[in-house]
């Protein structure tokens, strides 16, 4: 194991880092990767601007019995784990932080999980099918026609009547496991991964998603390095290095988390549901701000679908959704739930039906819960959906902040 | 549970039709009057009526309020209109106390209106009420507000334009039914009426859960349930969002603008402290106990509640 102590700058770390992924790199070329080797993996996570300042403010949030956080630079510092040399922690924008880190997948993703699920504070980057669709169909088609892609779709039917059963929970990891092939148990869902240049598969992956829904259910995505191979990018927030450079991977994932930023802002921006009073000219006049969202399904659910979907989700506060509420029945096959999301526990507004779930975000509840509802529902529940901003397809949001439009 | 014909929920679906911008096809709610370029100018704003013209309705023995707050007033500023909406629910007659409310809202002119909201070019601003009622009281509804507008035209008030809209409901959801006065342009969807503005008969989300000025809070099953429902999770968001404390406070203020959005912009004071008596407090005890339960230490002092974790 390397010893992350003795650097001293984010620069010495970036330099470790390069080699390093150049070394894992040529191991995997010439089939000698050491088995306690892991390749970079980035964990692109969410918290409240107030934390991103400055390293010390971020090191209050996640340090604690396990976690020890050594600033190195006022934006960068190194991560231990218990006793384990993780990685480093790097501000990255005003609402998001990366933690890099060179463990393998099994252990690192379960610290990153831990602390995720431990802390209100931080929230998951969550790359819905929808949002991943778009960077292959926005940019990846258009500009790297004679590389190598490589995409994961994964749809399980975690809410099919009978299925739920806390003892044999599927993996529910931030991705599947890059050290190890887990088998998906029959019947379950689906589970596919085509690694093909992009040019033979631009005109045919659209046809997959007509013929078979689940294809929408896009997991991972590689985007292609500048030079060789590329990063994998994973609905849940974690980025797979497989070039030979780290600083190409944290250039893409910058952008990624630009995009990403931009389009949680703006949804906010439009949606963030409130009073708005204007005292002018001594009359009081009070107003409603924002719109609704809507997620509205291709084919409407199946009855026993939805109702073990809002018993699971609301009444069992299922750790992938991170919302909590006690739902009201209004109907056979509708419900509202004034609840809140374990995300910085702020309210959320549902009235979930068969065919669509309206979704009412009170100000200041964190647009990242609109990406992870998606992302999870297009995992679990239905893959294939539109989701309106108001009047504005989410999908049209993303390309237009891929374009720089937002 | 089916919807309950209650002001409440006749302002909550008129708002959600000037509200949402969502397409009727996704999100199974039509909004009409967003379609045809209203938006939401205020609710419950005050309306005055001039000083000359109360002074008239003085003098000619008319029983007329001084101003009045109709539920939802909007504004189309390409057609210079100002629409004032009031959820009746059912017909009055021309004789009742309600009458002396609606004398002011026809008794002011868009001109008026605007001029009194401190809008903009206020001569080019003309106005319309429409008066909600459930689908049978429509008729009833358009013959007093006549009687009401006939009585002050006769006096020499200008009144505004009038009508009233008949909420209806089908197997296949909720339908507008306008009635307007001859030549008066009421339906913001023009010839199309009755308009289907619901696709089922299925409970909407509320996006205000009490009407302050309804004479009977309870009477909306539905509110009532997400009223507690919204104060129970604004309770919980606020114990959570502080939880890294060890001890901490949380106002009674605190909690109603967590469960309701525009409680801090109601000014009816002691409405709105008959309500915390009648239905918050005691609620509020309810889920102290709860708490107790958890091993987290409540005390109320002063309408504020003083927790230890």
């Amino acid at each position: 194991m390397s010893s992350l102590d003795t650097i001293e700058t984010k620069e010495q770390a970036f330099n470790f880092l390069d080699r390093y992924a150049y070394n894992r790199s040529e191991e995997i070329s010439s089939f000698r990767i050491k088995d306690d080797a892991g390749l970079i993996k980035s964990f692109m996570l969410e918290t409240e601007t107030e934390y991103t300042q400055d390293i010390n403010l971020l090191q209050n949030v996640l340090q604690d019995d396990n976690w020890t956080i050594t600033p190195i630079e006022n934006d960068f510092a190194r991560v231990d784990i218990a006793g384990l040399e993780f990685g480093f922690v790097e501000i990255m924008s005003s609402r998001h932080f990366v933690v890099h880190s060179i463990l393998k997948s099994k252990i690192s993703e379960k610290h990153i999980n831990n602390k995720v699920r431990s802390n209100s504070l931080i929230d998951f980057v969550w790359l819905s099918g929808i949002f991943l669709n778009q960077v292959w169909e926005g940019v990846i088609k258009g500009q790297y026609e004679d590389r190598f892609v490589k995409f994961k779709f994964n749809h399980i039917d975690k809410f099919d009547y009978g299925y739920w059963d806390d003892t044999n929970t599927i993996d529910d990891n931030l991705s599947e496991n890059d050290d190890e092939t887990k088998r998906l148990e029959e019947g379950k869902g689906s589970s596919f991964e085509i690694g093909t240049y992009v040019f033979k598969i631009q005109q045919k992956l659209q046809q997959l998603q007509d013929i078979f829904p689940d294809f929408y259910s896009m997991m991972m995505l590689r985007i292609p390095d500048e030079e060789r191979g590329g990063n994998d990018f994973w609905s849940g927030g974690k980025v797979t290095n497989r070039s030979q450079n780290f600083r190409g991977l944290r250039s893409q994932i910058s952008w990624v988390l630009d995009v990403y930023q931009k389009v949680t802002e703006y949804i906010e921006k439009k949606v963030w549901f409130g009073a708005n009073v204007n005292d002018e000219n001594n009359v009081q006049r009070i107003s409603l701000t924002g719109f609704p969202i809507v997620f509205k399904f291709d084919t409407a659910l199946e009855l026993p679908v939805f109702q073990n979907f809002v018993s699971q989700v609301f009444e069992n506060s299922n750790k992938d959704f991170g919302l909590w509420g006690n739902p009201i029945q209004v109907s056979n096959s509708r419900f509202h739930v004034y609840g809140l999301d374990s995300h910085l526990w702020q309210k959320i507004y549902l009235d979930l039906s068969l065919e669509k779930f309206i979704l009412i975000l009170p100000q200041g509840t964190c647009g990242n819960t609109v990406h992870r509802f998606l992302s999870n529902i297009q995992r679990f529940l239905h893959p294939k959906l539109a989701v309106y901003v108001g009047d504005e397809l989410y999908d049209k949001i993303i390309i237009n902040a891929l374009l720089g439009k937002i | 549970m089916i919807q309950s014909d209650t002001p409440l929920f006749q302002l909550n679906l008129f708002l959600w039709l000037v509200w949402s911008n969502t397409p009727y096809e996704i999100s199974g709610i039509r909004p009409i009057f967003r379609e045809a370029g209203f938006e939401l100018y205020s609710i419950g704003p005050r309306i005055q009526l001039t000083q000359a013209k109360r002074i008239l309705a003085g003098q000619n023995e008319i029983k007329i309020n001084n101003s009045a707050r109709p539920d939802i007033l909007m504004h189309n500023s390409l057609q210079k209109l100002l629409l004032t909406l009031e959820c009746k629910l059912r017909s009055f007659g021309y004789q009742s106390s309600t009458s002396q409310q609606a004398r002011v809202l026809l008794g002011c002119t868009g001109e008026e209106i605007a001029s009194y909201l401190g809008i903009k070019n206020s001569k080019d601003w003309i106005s319309q009420i429409i008066y909600a009622v459930t689908g049978e009281d429509s008729n009833r509804m358009s013959e007093s507000l006549e009687e009401i507008s006939e009585e002050l035209v006769n006096i020499g008030i200008e009144t505004s334009k009038f009508g009233t809209v008949g909420v209806v409901r089908q197997d296949d959801g909720i339908y507008l039914e306008f009635l307007s006065n001859e030549g008066d342009f009421i339906n913001p969807q023009e010839d199309e009426s009755p308009i289907q503005v619901l696709n089922t008969n299925a409970q909407f989300l509320y996006l205000i859960p009490l009407d302050l000025s309804a004479n009977d809070w309870f009477e909306d099953g539905y509110g009532k349930r997400t009223l507690k429902e919204r104060l129970r999770v604004s309770i919980a968001g606020l114990v959570l969002r502080n939880s890294s404390s060890t001890n901490f406070s949380i106002s009674e203020d605190e909690i109603m603008r967590e469960a309701i959005e525009v409680w801090d912009f109601w000014q009816e004071y002691d409405t709105k402290k008959g309500l915390l008596g009648l239905l918050v407090r005691p609620y509020l005890r309810k889920i102290v106990d709860e708490l107790g339960k958890l091993h987290i230490q409540v005390e109320i002092d002063k309408n504020i509640l003083i927790l230890q974790m």
